[in-house]
């Protein structure tokens, strides 16, 4: 025997005891179900076909599978016929386990997102595609405000979240942790204070511009800024601030309890904390993870093939 | 001859004393300002001309609701800016959403019609110099013992948590609240870098209406 039929024969077995076992299974539980509906004469026969398939499989007889395959697909026929599904009612079933499979990993486990503005540059460019881990502040049940676990991870400094912007539910944002409940927080001539003390923040020299789209004319704009390095709690991120741009002073105020004060790095063009206060634990989504597409403008530093920056593609959100 | 050159030199001299004296009441009485912006509209349009009067700090404190010029505090060298003092040293300020708390009490505040103040504003644009034409919401508000009128875009407005202004320093909003950058976002303003309050209008064009002759001689 050639390899090439070694592994059609094997390849044949796999599928027939695949399709065994869902028989058996479709056997037993008519039975079981419809005991009250079958004669004691027609049980024995499913009984006895079925019998016979699963000491043929157990044996790995080839010749007896098939004929007992066929007996007992015959034997479902002829007296379980009401119970079988049809294959439309076979594939919408998968169909609907499918999605729901998909719709619980999108609530608890993993979401992705499209970044729509420019709030995020550099971190996050226009058009990039990003997924959110769900349960790392605890999992929240969708449409209401219950979060569960969430003592076990709060959100820390330095995170990138995706949360409900709290003046309009409808609407997700994307913003960096800056400061934690308990936190003073100030702004002063673009410096930010946790607690009285500064964040590190080195200037970087060289060029530096941005394309950002804006939503209200739908056109894309090219802008030109200045470059920090911040480090907040381990976390290096690159800040971006207009060029010729007054400094932001925002006044010292402590964070709320269960709440978390949010900033985009794209200071001068970030709708945050600044402008609408805190967001509480409970809004919010999950954290960003990792880029996994990117299309739009060019950006900072990633190469680009027809409007797809693949230089930023499977970059983590740091 | 003599006589014609000692006319001539009389002339220069007055002429120079005329000039002279202009340069001082510049200096010291009265200056002529235009806005160059749309952060104080509807008080003041874009190509409104202005007299700013220098006297009355020298003699007083500025006061709450009053209009005044200041240097720029990003760069002195820059426009001077025009706004309204919303708090001054002592006073405690604090903005939530659209409303202006001082010393604890809402600045009371009214849509101007039974249509919520709905309006149309004309604006310039910053970099492009485009003039343009957005719906607003007029506001009267009411401070102290002025009245003014205020525009929102009807957006969430900026948040400025609860600071008691330190003696010397001015709190400063524009009338445009959400086209306005002002102390919310660039912190309060020293006494010193006031040049002056914001008196009457004494010229209004711009486009597209042209000479808006309905705005002169507002008083501010």
């Amino acid at each position: 025997m050639s390899l090439v039929d070694r592994y059609k024969t094997w390849r044949n077995r796999g599928r027939a005891i695949k399709e065994a076992r869902l028989l058996l299974r479709e056997a037993r539980r008519g039975i079981r179900k419809y005991s009250h509906r079958l004669t004691e004469k027609a049980a024995g026969a499913v009984r006895a076909a079925a019998e016979e398939l699963s000491s043929a499989v157990a044996e790995r007889d080839d010749e007896r599978i098939k004929p007992a395959l066929n007996a007992l697909d015959k034997a479902l026929d002829d007296h379980l016929s009401f119970a079988r599904k049809g294959p439309l009612r076979e594939y919408s079933e998968s169909i609907a386990v499918a999605v729901l499979i998909a719709l619980f990993l999108r609530a608890f486990v993993v979401e992705a997102f499209k970044i729509p503005s420019g709030s995020m540059i550099p971190t996050l460019e226009v058009g990039d595609h990003i997924f959110v881990n769900k349960f790392i502040y605890g999992v929240r049940i969708p449409w209401t405000n219950i979060k569960f676990g969430m003592d076990y991870r709060k959100p820390r400094r330095g995170e990138v979240i995706v949360f409900i912007y709290p003046k309009e539910p409808d609407k997700d944002f994307i913003k960096r942790i800056v400061a934690i409940e308990g936190d003073t927080v100030e702004v002063k001539d673009d410096v930010v204070y946790i607690n009285g003390k500064p964040v590190e923040r080195h200037h970087v020299d060289g060029d530096c511009s941005y394309w950002d789209f804006k939503e209200g004319d739908n056109v894309w704009d090219q802008v030109r800024c200045e470059r920090w390095l911040e480090t907040l709690d381990g976390h290096t991120f690159t800040t971006f601030h207009n060029r010729n741009e007054m400094t932001h002073t925002f006044p010292p105020s402590t964070v709320p309890p269960g709440n978390v004060f949010v900033m985009g790095d794209n200071r001068d063009n970030s709708h945050d904390s600044r402008y609408w206060g805190t967001v509480p634990f409970d809004h919010i989504k999950g954290k960003a993870m990792i880029i996994w597409w990117s299309q739009g403008e060019p950006a900072d530093g990633a190469g680009t093939f027809r409007g797809i920056r693949y230089g930023r593609m499977f970059h983590l959100v740091q | 001859m003599a006589k014609r050159k000692l006319e001539l030199k009389r002339e220069a001299r007055s002429l120079a004393g005329a000039v002279f004296v202009a340069l001082l009441l510049r200096a010291f009485v009265v200056e002529a300002y235009s806005i160059p912006s749309g952060s104080m509209i509807p008080t003041l349009q874009v190509g409104d001309r202005i007299f700013v009067e220098k006297l009355s700090y020298r003699l007083r404190a500025p006061r709450r609701g009053e209009i005044v010029v200041f240097e720029n505090p990003h760069d002195p060298s820059d426009t001077p800016l025009i706004k309204r003092i919303v708090a001054v040293g002592g006073d405690t300020v604090e903005v939530r959403g659209q409303t202006v708390y001082v010393n604890g009490l809402a600045v009371e505040r009214r849509p101007l019609d039974q249509n919520g103040g709905a309006c149309r504003a004309w604006d310039v644009d910053e970099p492009s110099g485009k003039w343009f034409e957005e719906d607003c919401r007029a506001f009267e508000e009411r401070l102290g013992d002025r009245r003014f009128t205020t525009l929102t875009d009807g957006g969430d407005g900026k948040l400025w948590p609860a600071i008691t202004v330190p003696a010397g320093k001015l709190f400063m909003l524009g009338d445009n609240r959400d086209r306005s950058s002002d102390s919310r976002y660039w912190g309060l303003v020293p006494v010193e870098h006031v040049k002056g309050r914001a008196v009457v209008v004494w010229w209004s064009s711009g486009s597209p209406a042209g000479i808006r002759w309905h705005h002169f001689f507002d008083l501010l």
